[in-house]
């Protein structure tokens, strides 16, 4: 798509927002990435259209949300599996009659992930725990939860419970692992 | 490696001239990407390992250094394949900024 010509923006606030949006975009792009940052920043000073140059930092941006997506979404095997075993704790739960077993699933449950993926870890608490809600929706069956609808999310309170101790008995593992000062 | 319409266009012009390096500007105005289209397939292509990169530091006072890019070995021999296979369209060749 070619940037509307006719859209005149004063110079001065074009390059005070590129520079805002390149700060942004240094910032929030993981460590890995900031070169490829400071790549595409460095061609700003060749682009000699203040709003151009405005359109090119926000390139940064959208790479910064390219990669933050990247990493949320990229662990395709463990949402798989977080998202069965969610979904099979949301049936337990509404087969049961107390709360307990969702409880204690959610917590072994999101433990495991966290475990196995500590790398932000708070995306498994809400992976599991908001299976139990798309399976009431899904079934049209509000169950237990007809009276306090919102009480269907419950689930969240153990599972980020599990998710912290799996993250911290994971990071704890990987210090013993390779204990400073080891080789 | 999957190989869309718009990295194919990058390919394209990497495996023009194989030798040169080019600049993410100038790739940007000759495919008609944006940088943020752009920038997310050249990392793409370098962690595959089918662009190499360096830095070149900056020719005047106040520059920043520049990142270069060009095809690797292996690169050229898959963006030939890929090419063969689906060739990268005329109608992204075009600039994408004004200057």
């Amino acid at each position: 798509m070619r940037i509307d010509p006719g859209l005149q923006l004063p110079a001065r606030l074009c390059d005070a927002t590129a520079n805002l949006l390149n700060r942004f975009t240094l910032y929030c792009l993981p460590d890995h990435r900031r070169l490829w940052g400071q790549a595409l920043i460095a061609e700003c000073g060749q682009i000699s259209n203040a709003y151009d140059r405005l359109v090119w930092s926000a390139g940064g941006v959208s790479m910064t949300a390219n990669e933050f997506l990247k990493n949320v979404f990229g662990d395709r095997w463990i949402w798989a599996v977080g998202i069965a075993l969610g979904t099979l704790s949301a049936v337990v739960d509404l087969r049961s009659e107390t709360r307990w077993p969702y409880s204690i699933l959610m917590v072994s449950f999101s433990f495991a992930l966290a475990y196995w993926q500590p790398k932000w870890a708070w995306r498994w608490p809400f992976t599991v725990a908001c299976c139990l809600p798309v399976v009431v929706l899904a079934a049209r069956n509000w169950g237990p939860y007809q009276g306090d609808r919102f009480d269907v999310f419950y689930g969240l309170l153990p599972a980020a419970i599990g998710a912290v101790m799996g993250f911290l008995v994971r990071r704890g593992a990987d210090w013993l692992r390779h204990k400073p000062g080891e080789n | 490696m999957r190989t869309p319409a718009q990295t194919l266009a990058v390919l394209a012009v990497l495996a023009k001239r194989v030798r040169n390096w080019y600049y993410g500007y100038d790739l940007s105005k000759v495919t008609g990407l944006k940088s943020g289209t752009l920038y997310p397939i050249l990392t793409r292509l370098h962690d595959e390992g089918w662009l190499e990169t360096r830095w070149q530091e900056a020719t005047e006072a106040g520059r920043q250094p520049r990142h270069m890019y060009r095809l690797t070995p292996l690169g050229l021999s898959e963006a030939k394949k890929a090419l063969l296979a689906k060739p990268a369209k005329k109608h992204n060749l075009r600039p994408a900024y004004e200057n």
